[in-house]
């Protein structure tokens, strides 16, 4: 009886993947899902105040986003790539980005801090939520009024 | 004598037909064997010539159990129960209650259980506790009562070293004491190092000995890590 138990799992087992498998000489047509790249360029006001430090959290709250980079902004205190987590890269939907510049030529008013590169599939036009976690003048000191946006567009 | 041996057979030669009545008087069975024995006989036969295919069949039995065998193993591999996915809490509210605190817990539980037996048994205990996992480093650490205590106690205790291990290197890097790990504490310590301001030994994060860039970036890393329960 044990026996024949075991032979029973055994073909299971090893019959499984084949009974599984399509029919030999049979088709298959496979949608590929629709995939495009998009960009975001975050910007920070921090009004009058030199911005020396900021963090920010991006997500993607609706949409099937995955993050494939990240690169520095427009000013050359805040050119260099930010500090983010690689291992989001085409993992995650959400980033923690971050910079800071012991210089003293610092950007103030609205600039562009970086810029956020995603592949989207699929139909739904995503949706993202950015949450500005820290931004500081030169000496350390949180710019309390500091705001944060997004500018989306796709690449072409 | 070699005359005789090389004299032919003759042409004719026939065998006399008494010669055969006395070999077939002498050779025919008399009587029929009994139809057990005759049954008997063939199964022995049957079953002596099948002994070779009974052999292969035993092998190929052993060889599939074995195949199974494998089969199974490889697929306990790839599942991998102690791999991330296997824990149960999630990164942002991870369990790490020791089974020390596990078993303070049962047992206060049924101490506080036998005082006021009139107590709801969905009660919420504070005897128990989950480490933020987050860059917060607050110390109010809460979790109520059913908090699964399936997981095998080793997991616990791992989960609870590493996560101690990683709120005590959580703190170390909190240089300005807010509470939590973030880019301005990165901040500090360049700005410390840049205008050579005076650094404590605490600062040196990698344990290098030394205080440098590698610190100031190590501690960057921390304040953007997605997972935060990982150092």
């Amino acid at each position: 009886m044990k026996i024949l138990a075991l032979i029973l799992l055994a073909g299971f087992i090893l019959m499984a993947p084949v009974l599984a498998a399509p029919p030999v000489g049979s088709t298959y047509k496979t949608v590929p899902p629709k995939v495009r790249f998009v960009w975001l360029h975050v910007n920070v006001d921090s009004a009058d105040m030199p911005l020396a430090a900021y963090q920010f959290e991006l997500k993607a709250t609706q949409g099937d986003v995955t993050i494939v980079g990240v690169e520095g902004g427009l000013h050359k205190a805040f050119k260099k790539p930010p500090y983010y987590d690689p291992a989001v890269l085409k993992k995650e939907n959400r980033i923690i980005i971050a910079a800071f510049n012991t210089g003293n030529d610092l950007p103030a008013g609205k600039n562009r801090i970086a810029s956020v590169h995603l592949m989207v599939e699929g139909e739904i036009e995503p949706e993202y939520k950015i949450e500005l976690t820290v931004a500081a003048d030169p000496n350390g000191k949180k710019i309390p009024n500091a705001k944060i946006n997004l500018k989306k567009g796709n690449t072409k | 004598m070699t005359a005789n041996n090389q004299q032919s057979e003759p042409e004719d030669f026939q065998v006399p037909q008494k010669l055969i009545d006395d070999l077939n008087i002498l050779y025919t069975p008399t009587e029929q064997a009994p139809l057990p024995v005759d049954r008997s006989v063939l199964d022995q036969a049957r079953r002596h010539f099948s002994r070779p295919k009974r052999r292969v069949w035993r092998h190929a039995v052993r060889w599939a159990s074995v195949a199974a065998a494998a089969v199974i193993v490889f697929l306990f591999v790839l599942v991998d129960p102690l791999g991330d996915d296997f824990s149960g809490p999630s990164q942002d509210q991870q369990d790490v209650s020791s089974p020390l605190a596990k078993m303070d817990r049962e047992d206060q539980y049924e101490a506080k259980k036998q005082v006021d037996p009139q107590e709801p048994t969905q009660d919420e205990s504070p005897l128990t506790v989950a480490m933020n996992t987050d860059h917060d480093l607050t110390d109010k650490l809460t979790m109520d009562r059913n908090a699964p205590l399936s997981a095998p106690l080793g997991f616990a205790a791992r989960d609870e070293f590493s996560s101690m291990k990683a709120n005590v290197a959580l703190r170390k890097q909190d240089l300005d004491r807010s509470g939590r790990v973030d880019i301005l504490d990165a901040f500090f310590l360049a700005r410390h190092i840049e205008k050579q301001l005076e650094l404590q030994n605490q600062w040196d994060v990698t344990g290098d000995g030394t205080i440098d860039q590698k610190d100031v970036d190590a501690i960057a890393s921390t304040a953007v890590r997605v997972r935060k329960d990982v150092l």
